[in-house]
Parts: structure tokens; sequence; C-alpha cells
């Protein structure tokens, strides 16, 4: 047990609550929107084949509900046990998003999807039709905090340290609200939803529709989800796009991986396609490349240079030699704060304290640190790349394969050919994967942006607590079978329920 | 008031009674996990407690 070290035990505690949780999260998302539009078209046509659609799906969005409900909470009891060096250094900013999202969009949800299941006897339709619109904008602005928090993770803008009370304080609502980051983040995270929804409507439909049964349903939910699914995973696309152009300019480090780029290229950059990268050697083997692709996406531009992972790695030797005076400075103050010149240091060189910090981390005093000791450091800024050059390669080829099904989804329905064909066996076979983009995006974002829990202010292992590996051992194996058992009955009664069918005479 | 008067719930009562069940003991579970498990391993730390482990303190390395 002695060998197990407590901070990676509390990473992949955290990952695990993470990824399951948000196996339930993207379908939320997405369903609850294709239902306002099911229902709108309802209200406006009065025809009851729309009612019995929107029933139809809102079962299955009511099992994902119940089963996703309070999974996400258990990722906030980790910020009290594995994570409360974490929690008093970031909380004064990290809490703010957390708490609005309990607030209004966590209430607002919990609220309005009660009037959705039981009050379909008790409102008019159009007073059904809000609930259901406010159900849905209920569960985006949850997205919109929790991704307010999560880009502030990212790109830690409106906040400064302060050595007083050794904590970053926030300076900005505003810069954190609307961090660009964050905004490309909650646009690319609800758009993948959206595409989860609509993929999920698709392939259910088109299993009916094979079989010929519930036609009259499944056309229609076929046809919505074709055309809010090709929307949406062209959204989904455009906005990656835009987030990876963020990333160019605040985690160069993570894109370079992302990438496998080891050297800098003159602009415009090539794209490697395919390669096997070695973090040992810096290299890739048998690499594939695109001239010029990736300088003309990652910069938008012919001459910008995007750098390589040995020049970054470089260029971090000079700002941990920055963070070495500031965290002096700190060690000043501390011993006297009513040291002027050592606040004016760390004034000077703040913006870097998080670098001299990273050397702490290593296990290095910062005030005894050599040049070979700075390099090491600078070296542990290396992700490993291998996992995420291709976790990135393998969702955006996904992101492409769900524009060309929903174009020809589009298609289809378009000319009213609803009869068995193989695009329905194509959208039936890609069920799970808007859940494995999804999940490697998520790796691609968090697992890239270590050793920093907070970009450039905070690395990962200061901000764990003093807990042994035993005692996050048995919460890792608590919550994997706690969430493992909730999958199974999700699943379970999922498939159920959709084999069964809408339960109506219409079709 | 319109055509949704002698609608059905979208959940029929077995399956309400199943997510019901699910939820329930989904917060028992919680609610037991926390209380045994997780509040003796809650820490709360201070500005003392973060300067002791920005400055003072050695950071324990991976085997």
């Amino acid at each position: 047990m002695e060998h197990f070290d407590p901070v990676i035990l509390a990473r992949m505690q955290f990952a695990a609550t993470a990824l399951y949780h948000f196996l339930f999260v993207p379908l939320t998302l997405g369903l609850s929107w294709l239902l306002v539009i099911l229902e709108a078209t309802y209200v406006m046509t009065a025809n009851s084949v729309w009612k019995d659609t929107v029933k139809f799906w809102g079962k299955l969005f009511g099992i994902n509900f119940a089963m996703g409900v309070a999974t996400g909470v258990t990722m906030e009891f980790q910020f009290g046990t594995n994570w409360a060096y974490y929690s008093h250094y970031v909380g004064d900013i990290f809490g703010a998003p957390l708490a609005i999202e309990g607030l209004m969009a966590f209430f607002l949800e919990s609220t309005m999807v009660g009037l959705f299941f039981f009050g379909w006897d008790k409102m008019s339709r159009v007073q059904h039709l809000t609930a259901t619109g406010l159900l849905a904008l209920g569960t985006n602005l949850s997205a919109v905090w929790i991704l307010i928090a999560n880009g502030w993770m990212q790109d830690p803008v409106g906040a400064a340290f302060n050595v007083d009370t050794m904590r970053m304080e926030m300076t900005s609502f505003f810069d954190l609200i609307f961090n660009p980051v964050a905004q490309a983040k909650f646009v690319h995270t609800v758009s993948a939803g959206y595409v989860c929804g609509s993929v999920f409507m698709l392939a259910i439909s088109s299993y009916f529709l094979r079989r010929g049964q519930h036609v009259e349903i499944m056309k229609r939910s076929f046809a919505v989800a074709a055309s809010f699914g090709l929307a949406a995973s062209l959204s989904v696309v455009v906005l990656g796009d835009e987030s990876g152009y963020n990333m160019n300019e605040h985690q160069q480090m993570k894109m370079a991986a992302i990438e496998g780029m080891w050297d800098t290229e003159p602009a415009p950059a090539a794209l490697t396609l395919f390669a096997i990268p070695d973090r040992t050697a810096m290299k890739n083997d048998a690499e594939i490349k695109v001239p010029a692709l990736l300088g003309l996406i990652g910069t938008r531009s012919f001459n910008v240079v995007i750098p390589g992972i040995k020049d970054l790695v470089a260029q971090s030797d000079g700002r941990i030699q920055n963070g070495i005076k500031a965290y002096a400075a700190m060690v000043a103050i501390k011993k006297d704060p009513k040291d002027d010149a050592a606040r004016s240091v760390l004034a000077a060189n703040g913006k870097d304290l998080g670098y001299g910090l990273l050397l702490k981390s290593t296990g290095v005093d910062p005030a005894q640190a050599t040049d070979a000791d700075i390099h090491a450091a600078s070296l542990t800024l290396v992700p490993d790349v291998f996992p995420l050059f291709w976790s990135f390669r393998i969702m955006v080829a996904c992101g492409f394969w769900f524009i060309a099904l929903f174009a020809l989804a589009f298609w289809k329905s378009s000319r009213g050919k609803f009869a068995p064909n193989w695009v329905q066996r194509a959208a039936l076979y890609s069920l799970p994967l808007p859940w494995l983009a999804i999940e490697l995006g998520w790796i691609v974002a968090e697992y890239g942006r270590q050793p920093w829990a907070i970009e450039g202010i905070l690395p990962t292992r200061l901000g764990a607590s003093a807990v042994s590996a035993p005692e996050v051992l048995t919460s890792l194996i608590g919550f994997v079978i706690f969430y493992t058992v909730l999958l199974v009955v999700d699943l379970t009664l999922m498939i159920r329920y959709a084999r069964r069918g809408p339960e109506t005479n219409a079709a | 008031m319109n055509g949704l008067r002698n609608s059905s719930n979208v959940l029929r009562p077995r399956l309400r009674r199943s997510l019901l069940a699910v939820i329930v003991i989904k917060v028992l579970f919680l609610t037991a996990f926390w209380a045994l498990v997780l509040k003796p391993q809650i820490h709360h730390v201070d500005a003392e407690m973060m300067q002791q482990k920005l400055i003072s303190q050695s950071v324990p390395q991976p085997e």
C-alpha cells in the first residue's frame, strides 16, 4: 500500500468521478433542447403524434436525469478531502461559479424537471412548453458556471495572489465570467452535448424504422435529430477550432503536446496526421504530415510561429528563474511582512510565482536550486504526448464522422426516405461514439493541463491534501463501485424502455 | 383546458417507482459514505497551513 502515491490516487479518483458524471451530462444537455423542439412543434400543430414523441423521449430523458443527478456532487466532496490546499489557494475564485451553479442553474433545472414530468395534466400546452424550455435553459446554465470555473483553471484571469492570506483572490468577476477560454469551452462542450442527444435520438429512431415499428413517431424523431444534429456537429467542430485557437495563446505546451510537435517549425507549421510519439526521445516515429495545415488552423495566419515542446521547455527555464525570485520574496515577506523591497520583487515577478512553486513541487527547495534542477522542473511541464495526441485525433475523427452521418440522415429525411436503409444502420452503430469523443475531449483538456492544477499558478502536487494512500484508495473504490452500479442500472433501464418504444396507438 | 387533460404522465408508475428507488438509494449511499468514509478525511486549510505547505514543508514525491 505504501507504494501507492496518494496524489496519483486522488487524481485517479477525480478523473473517475468526472468521467462517470460526464456519461450522463451530455445526453441531458442535448435531449433537453430536442424535447423543446418536439414539444414546440406539438404546440404549433396540436398533432398528438408530436406529443407522443415528446413523451417517449421524455421518458428516456427522465431515466438519464434520475441516474445522473447527484453524480457531480462527489467531485465537490473531493475538494474538501483530497484537494484541501487547492481549495484554500483558489477557493475564493473557484468557489463562486460553483455556488452560483447550485443556486441558479441546479434549482431551476430541478424545479422544471418536476413540472415537465408531472405537469402534463395540470398546465396548458404553452405553459408546459415554457417549463420544458426552462428545463433546457437550466441544464445549459449549469454547464455555463461549471465551465467558467474550469475555464479559469485553464486560463486564470481576474485573480491575483495575496501573500498575506496565502491564496489567490478575485480581482475581477467580469474577467472571470467573460474569460474567452471559458466561453469557447462552454459553446464547444454544450454543442458536443447536442451532438450526443442527436446521435442518441437518431440511433434509436433508426432501430425502430429498420423494424418498421412506430414509424410515424420515429420518422419525425429521425428528421428532427438529423437537422439539429447537423447544426450541432458543424458547431462542435467550428467551436472546437476556436477552443484550439485559444489554447495556442494560453496553453502552448498543451497545444504542442496534442500535435506531437517537439521542434519549432517555420510558419505555417505542418499538421501531423499520424505518428507514434516517444516522450523519452522527444521525437515522433512513423510520421505522416500535411504541410502548413497546423499553422493555418492554429494561428489563422501564414506567418505566426507555433513553438515546439523543446523551445517551450527552454522558455520555462527563464520563467522558473523569475519564479525563484518571486518565491524568495514571498519567503522574505512571511518573515517580515513590512519588507517593502520584497513586496516590490513579488509584484514584479508574481506572475511566475507558480513556476517557483513548480520547482518546489518537484521536491527541490527553490533557494537551493541548481540549473539542472531548474531544467528538470521544466521537463515536468511536458505532458504525456502519446495519449493526448491520439485522444485528440480520435475525438476529431468522431466529429467529422458525425457531420457526415447527420448530413446523410438529413438528406434521407428531406427526401422522405424512411424505409430501412444503410444510413439508419450506420446511425445505430454510431450510438457509443459521442460518449467516446466526449470522454476523450475531457482527457485532452484536463490531462493535457498537467502538471498544473491551475495553469501556471498552482502545480497539482501542491494542491493535494495530506491524506494517506489507503484513505484515498478506499474512497476511490467506493466511488467506482457506486458509479458502476449506477451505470449498469442506467443502461438496463434505458435499453428496456427504449426497446419497449412509445406507449401509443398513433403509429 | 386543452387536449392534455386526459393524457397520462410521461413516467409510468413502475418506472417512476424504480427511478425514485434509485434516487433514494443514491442519496442514502452518498450520505452514509460521506459520514463514514469521507468526513474523517476532510481537511481544513488556513493561511498558516498553506504557508507551511509552500514554504517549510518538503513535498512528498511519487515512488
